[in-house]
């Protein structure tokens, strides 16, 4: 257990230098960056088996950070740190994907030990990927070489979409991903959605299709 | 104090007296022309009656005969038959009756009228070749018109309040179902306003007055949603300001006494803390002065130039770590009504952010013109995006070139500085690249 791998994404230098040291003093193996795209490159080359990442980061919002690695096929815990304690702040994390949060400034133990719990109940080992890749930064889609350009929201649809990738997932779920908390979505908003992103994966060449699941949601396969 | 009386209230007074009005109104003439009917009605039948009673008169030498029975049919119209003056026949009639029908009889008139008892006289000459011999006078009572007259008016009254009673209603209940969207739209709205602030009335498009006053109250709540956005934007960026130095103080605290430290681990992590105290204490300073400006925006006055100077050296040291050259131009004497610390926080992160972006030199032109001091900061940096003027000046937001370790807090340095401008009567505009531009104006003193 002491040997787990941990990977941070927080951008204040100081801040990712003190939990680094900490985390490593508690027997912990931890790999950090700034910024999302450094994060992606790490979790890419080793996979961690539960990661930290702070909420603001300077290229990409943490939240989509989180949607792109669960897109990637990652399964290990995430916990989000963030200097936003608003109830929709709070909750937008668990609909990114994360498993837990913690606000600033927070207690080094506190950290610590609910870091332990998530890992106790971990699930380790990656899924496979449904081939298509999602860019946090940039919003965009990738299959093969090709590549379509996504709005936020449809970036946030289509990375639970690829995460979940051979289950349904249903409406109420992808609303909650793309959406605030607490706005007013009507189904046919959704719809309306789904047809955009289905039009634009037509232009990736191979790329699997949106299925509709009537009455329950869409599915990737 | 007294509570004015809704619009339904009002609208129903309003209307329901002019109704009102016109009952009454209607109610008098129908009873005046009735009136004026029954009194036309009892003249005629006196004049028949004398007419009749004329008919049976016989005249032989000059002298009347009056006919031997009085008409049955007519018992309750009473006769008198005048030879010149002289009564030669006369009813059983009150004093005052039999007077009137004198005088009607002496005057020659066709008729004239007696108020105790109500009664009208009707007079018909009695004449022979021209010579007027006589008088037949009929009286008729009025009283049993009377009686007619006033059962009519009780009954016109009676049905004219009946009407009024159900017509206010009508106007009420039809009041009630106009003004109802008013009244659940004012509610609405109201609990909108304080608990769910993108609940929206929606019209489509808004063709009567419930319509654009919902299209009203939209706008409204609008403006209301994205003033206390931008206010929950600007504090959730302070929260995050304090709170960043706040965690690493935290986590350096409590990593040193996790466990034993040596004195030099000891002392770093004490330095750490002591800037990011000191880190904080600049936060709070700026936060507090721009609460103090937002409260009293104008209090002292400063020399323009002096303070462009005086932020030129504070981001000195800044400067050099970036290696770029800050200059300031201008002439003195221009004046601003800002006394000189919270000029400076108006000015200083405009400066830091040049010095940041900056590739070899930093401009601060003070220009002095129609009322206003103009400070122009410029750089030889790549400058603001386009469609970035505005999103630079959110708070949280940072430039798209370089994530600038900012001492004030990057994310909020802007979004102050507009503030405080904004609060002493100023504002701070961007340029579009190539090369930062900002503009801030601030009226002269």
């Amino acid at each position: 257990m002491s040997e787990a791998r941990i990977l941070i994404a927080e951008d204040d230098d100081e801040l990712r230098e003190l939990v680094v040291r900490g985390l490593r003093e508690e027997g912990f193996q931890v790999q950090a960056s700034a910024s999302a795209t450094g994060v992606r490159e790490l979790a890419e080359r080793m996979p961690p088996d539960a990661i930290v990442i702070d909420i603001g980061l300077p290229d990409a919002d943490g939240r989509d950070l989180c949607q792109a690695l669960r897109a990637d096929g990652l399964t290990a815990p995430v916990l989000f740190l963030t200097a936003r304690d608003a109830l929709p702040d709070r909750l937008s994390g668990f609909a990114a994907g994360g498993d837990d949060y913690l606000v600033k400034p927070f207690s080094f133990a506190e950290l610590v030990a609910r870091l332990r719990a998530q890992l106790r109940r971990g699930v380790s080992g990656n899924r496979t990927t449904a081939g298509l890749v999602v860019n946090p930064t940039t919003h965009a889609a990738g299959f093969g070489h090709a590549t379509a350009v996504l709005t936020p929201t449809e970036f946030r649809l289509l990375s639970l979409l690829v995460a979940c990738h051979g289950d349904t997932v249903r409406r109420r779920q992808l609303i909650q991903a793309g959406w605030p908390h607490g706005a007013v979505v009507h189904d046919n908003t959704l719809d309306a959605y789904i047809a955009r992103l289905r039009r634009k994966l037509r232009t990736l060449p191979g790329a699997p299709p949106i299925t509709t699941v009537h009455g329950v949601g869409y599915t990737i396969q | 104090m007294r509570r004015r009386p809704g619009i339904r209230w009002r609208l129903l007074v309003v209307s329901t007296a002019a109704v009102a009005a016109a009952l009454v109104g209607l109610v008098a003439g129908f009873n005046l022309v009735l009136r004026h009917e029954l009194d036309r009605s009892a003249s005629d039948r006196a004049t028949a009656r004398a007419t009749a009673t004329l008919s049976q008169i016989t005249v032989r030498d000059g002298q009347l005969t009056a006919p031997d029975a009085p008409d049955a049919a007519a018992a309750d119209v009473p006769v008198w038959i005048f030879a010149g003056d002289r009564p030669i026949e006369q009813p059983r009639a009150g004093g005052a009756l039999n007077a009137a029908a004198a005088d009607l009889a002496a005057s020659g008139a066709q008729s004239s009228q007696v108020s105790t008892p109500p009664t009208r006289l009707a007079g018909q000459p009695i004449e022979k070749h021209g010579l007027r011999l006589g008088t037949v006078v009929a009286a008729v009572s009025l009283e049993p018109y009377r009686e007619t007259e006033r059962t009519a008016l009780f009954l016109s009254v009676l049905v004219a309040a009946a009407l009024l009673a159900v017509v206010a209603l009508a106007i009420w209940s039809i009041l009630g179902r106009a003004l109802a969207p008013v009244a659940e739209m004012t509610s609405a709205a109201a609990i909108w306003s304080e608990h769910d602030l993108d609940r929206r009335f929606g019209v489509e498009s808004p063709d009567d007055e419930i319509g654009r006053l919902a299209a009203t109250l939209d706008g409204l709540l609008d403006r209301i949603a994205s003033a206390i956005r931008r206010e929950q934007l600007f504090t959730a960026e302070i929260s995050h300001e304090l709170r960043t130095p706040l965690a690493r103080i935290r986590a350096e605290t409590e990593l040193a006494l996790r466990r034993e430290r040596n004195a030099a681990e000891y002392r770093a992590a004490l330095i750490t803390i002591d800037r990011n105290a000191l880190q904080l204490n600049r936060i709070v300073d700026t936060l507090l002065d721009a609460a103090r400006a937002e409260a009293e925006p104008r209090a002292g006055t400063s020399d323009a130039v002096q303070v462009a100077r005086r932020v030129a050296s504070a981001a000195a040291p800044l400067a050099e770590q970036h290696g770029v050259r800050v200059d300031v131009s201008g002439v003195s004497g221009a004046r601003i009504p800002v006394d000189a610390d919270l000029a400076s926080r108006i000015l200083q992160p405009l400066v830091e952010n040049a010095c940041h972006y900056g590739r070899t030199w930093v401009s601060i032109a003070v220009v002095q013109r129609d009322g206003s001091v103009t400070y122009e900061i410029t750089d030889d940096g790549d400058g603001i995006g386009q469609g970035e003027q505005e999103m630079i000046f959110e708070p949280g937001a940072r430039g798209g070139a370089a994530p600038a370790a900012n001492q004030t807090g990057a994310g909020l340095g802007l979004a102050l500085a507009r503030r405080i401008a904004r609060a002493v009567g100023g504002e701070i505009s961007a340029e579009v690249g190539p090369g930062g531009r900002f503009h801030v104006s601030i009226p002269a003193a």
